[in-house]
């Protein structure tokens, strides 16, 4: 009986939600800008459909979950056609170890680029809170933060030079030598401002610690981004790199090609086979979809513009008039019949697992 | 079966038999390319505004999405066109990471002390998951750079001059959605819009969601589109008639094997309808 109630109760916040969400996507769709400002809803729009866009990707875990229970158990208890899932759960496993490592990779040189361009970034704001002290924080002296952006660069221009080790490999790529150069003069260009900055009296801001500040800031920006292309190409040498190019490009590509790659020898056979006229209306298709597939191609177009016929405006003009209205026909039609689906949905009444039908 | 294996046989020879020996033929002129090349010509951008590109497509569509990605990509990077790339399909990751990448080093080789950078001319958003959800709160989003975040690899936007600062999607100028699936599309037409903002929306789709996309074409909603290979083919084309280095070669070889495998359907279909016929007449005769 309380089983019963909870299920009841289950079904009724299932429902509730479901009708909260569909309406205020609704009227957000529908409501002018002003009305949505005027609701609140336009602060939060951004939060809200976040959230719900982290529900829809729970569905994803939601997936894996079941097909390692389900894929597991055939091979644990070596059902038929234990072997398929084998191969089904080694896929997945691999790609999301690789792909996990990818990214990780990824995150990894970002966060490398980043400590860089924090050099610019910082140097910016030691030039702004000298020029307009904050009121709402406490800022350290300028000599101190001085020392303290001499420091950081100090150690950035270490791992750079490390990060060029690498690249000058024995499967170094043919651009890195460019890519190696420009990094090196971006880098001696800041350790002559850093130099610069070490000699120059710290007391004061005057014009020429201002200017320096500015040209630090832009140097470090420039060293950024050429640093994070020699950051990259290293990256596409990694194994695990290779490793996913193997996996994505090697197998994962080549056999989705291969898949829809077959529809050509299908569609050559039925064109054999079951296009055949045996009624005007399927003469008429047959004639449309022969002229349609000529104005596509260029092999014949001399030989027919001899006979004075175009045969891309006959194409045009099939898909543009005849092809346009039917489309639009069937897209109303099928507008039509979503709209219902929705408003099915939307009231809970489609699910037979949360309507009344089931009990 | 043996008849059917010929059939699968003339197929294979007639795509593949281009491509082997190298043999291109000029492609078919196709209007809706050509005005999707005049629309990208004519975007003018300032400081800050960009070309919003989708790509939507998986290795299945690849054999056509790819080539439509290309010469879009190779347009809009000719004219300095900062793009934004993004895709509501999670398995074009791979894809939004090589096609600019191959661009870039082909424009590279072509015009030697020029370049196309990652952060400069292009960055990659990757695989956004929510669809409308997510077009609907990107376009009411207050500026973009802060809404996206992120590029792929984790860096913050404010890390690229180009797209530090973007605003709101008004600064969007030219929105590219490449791909087969027609739920996609449809997202961007829906959803990519708001009061007062009618973005420019070009599409590349696979030959056979060609149909569909003619009645947004028709309508006006699309301002150009490209038809399968052969459209990304005459685009192409047209591309080198403005920018003579260009080599379309490859996508030229492609485009024919294609059209080689059109002339043996529709061999195929005139054959298998007058064979029967001959055959009842020979049986009448005899």
């Amino acid at each position: 009986m309380v089983a019963q109630d909870v299920n009841d109760a289950r079904k009724k916040l299932i429902r509730v939600f479901t009708f909260l969400g569909g309406i205020y996507f609704f009227l957000h769709f529908l409501l002018p800008e002003s009305a949505v400002s005027y609701l609140g809803w336009r602060a939060n729009h951004e939060a809200i459909s976040n959230g719900f866009i982290v529900v829809g990707a729970m569905a994803l875990g939601l997936g894996i979950f079941n097909i390692v229970r389900d894929h597991g158990a055939r091979c644990v208890f070596k059902r038929s056609g234990w072997f398929n899932s084998l191969a089904l759960l080694l896929g997945l496993s691999s790609m999301l170890f690789v792909t996990t490592g990818q990214w990780i990779n990824g995150q990894k040189n970002s966060s490398d680029v980043r400590r860089v361009r924090l050099t610019g970034e910082f140097a910016s704001r030691i030039l702004s809170d000298a020029e307009r002290p904050p009121q709402d924080r406490a800022v350290p002296p300028l000599s101190a933060r001085i020392t303290a952006l001499l420091g950081h660069q100090r150690a950035q221009a270490s791992a750079i030079e490390g990060e060029i080790a690498v690249s000058l490999g024995p499967d170094a790529p043919a651009s890195a030598p460019m890519l190696i150069g420009e990094v090196k003069s971006k880098l001696d260009a800041l350790d002559q401002d850093m130099s610069e900055i070490a000699r120059v009296p710290w007391e004061a801001l005057g014009p020429q610690q201002k200017a320096l500040l500015e040209r630090v800031a832009q140097n470090a920006t420039k060293l950024a981004s050429a640093y994070s292309l020699i950051k990259q190409a290293n990256h596409s040498r990694t194994r695990i790199h290779k490793l996913y190019t193997f996996l994505y490009d090697g197998l994962f590509n080549q056999l989705g090609s291969a898949m829809f790659a077959l529809l050509g020898v299908y569609i050559g056979a039925a064109a054999y086979r079951a296009f055949r006229v045996r009624s005007l209306e399927s003469g008429l298709m047959m004639a449309t979809a022969v002229l349609v597939m000529l104005g596509q191609i260029s092999l014949g177009e001399s030989q027919a513009a001899r006979a004075g016929v175009s045969l891309q405006d006959i194409r045009q003009w099939l898909l543009e008039v005849p092809n346009s209205a039917a489309f639009r026909a069937i897209r109303l039609g099928a507008g039509v019949a979503g709209l219902m689906l929705a408003i099915r949905m939307w009231l809970s009444i489609e699910s037979t697992s949360f309507s009344s039908r089931e009990r | 079966m043996g008849g059917r294996r010929i059939i699968y046989l003339l197929m294979i020879f007639a795509v593949a038999a281009p491509i082997i020996v190298g043999f291109s033929q000029r492609p078919s002129r196709l209007q809706s390319a050509e005005r999707m090349y005049e629309v990208v010509e004519s975007v003018r951008i300032e400081p800050g505004e960009v070309a919003l590109v989708w790509l939507d497509f998986g290795p299945n569509t690849t054999a056509e999405n790819e080539p439509q990605a290309t010469v879009l990509l190779e347009h809009l990077f000719r004219r300095r066109i900062p793009v934004i790339l993004l895709s509501q399909y999670q398995q074009s990751e791979r894809f939004l990471e090589s096609i600019p990448r191959k661009v870039a080093k082909r424009l590279e080789r072509e015009m030697p002390g020029q370049h196309w950078r990652y952060g400069e001319a292009w960055i990659n958003g990757g695989f956004r998951p929510g669809s409308g959800i997510f077009i609907q709160s990107m376009v009411s989003a207050p500026d973009l750079t802060k809404f996206l975040g992120r590029d792929v690899q984790g860096m913050p936007l404010t890390h690229y001059p180009n797209f530090a600062s973007l605003g709101g999607v008004e600064r969007v100028k030219l929105v590219g959605e490449i791909t087969g699936l027609v739920g996609v599309f449809d997202n961007i037409i829906q959803f990519l819009q708001k009061d007062g903002y009618r973005p420019t929306i070009v599409h590349g789709c696979t030959s056979i969601t060609i149909p569909e996309a003619y009645i947004f074409l028709d309508s006006g909603q699309l301002k150009g589109l490209l038809e399968g290979i052969a459209g990304a083919a005459w685009y192409s084309e047209v591309i080198k008639r403005a920018y003579p280095e260009s080599d379309n070669k490859k996508l030229l070889v492609t485009n024919t094997s294609l059209g080689l495998a059109h002339l043996v359907l529709i061999l195929l279909i005139v054959f298998g309808n007058v064979a029967p016929l001959m055959k009842k007449f020979r049986r009448g005769d005899g």
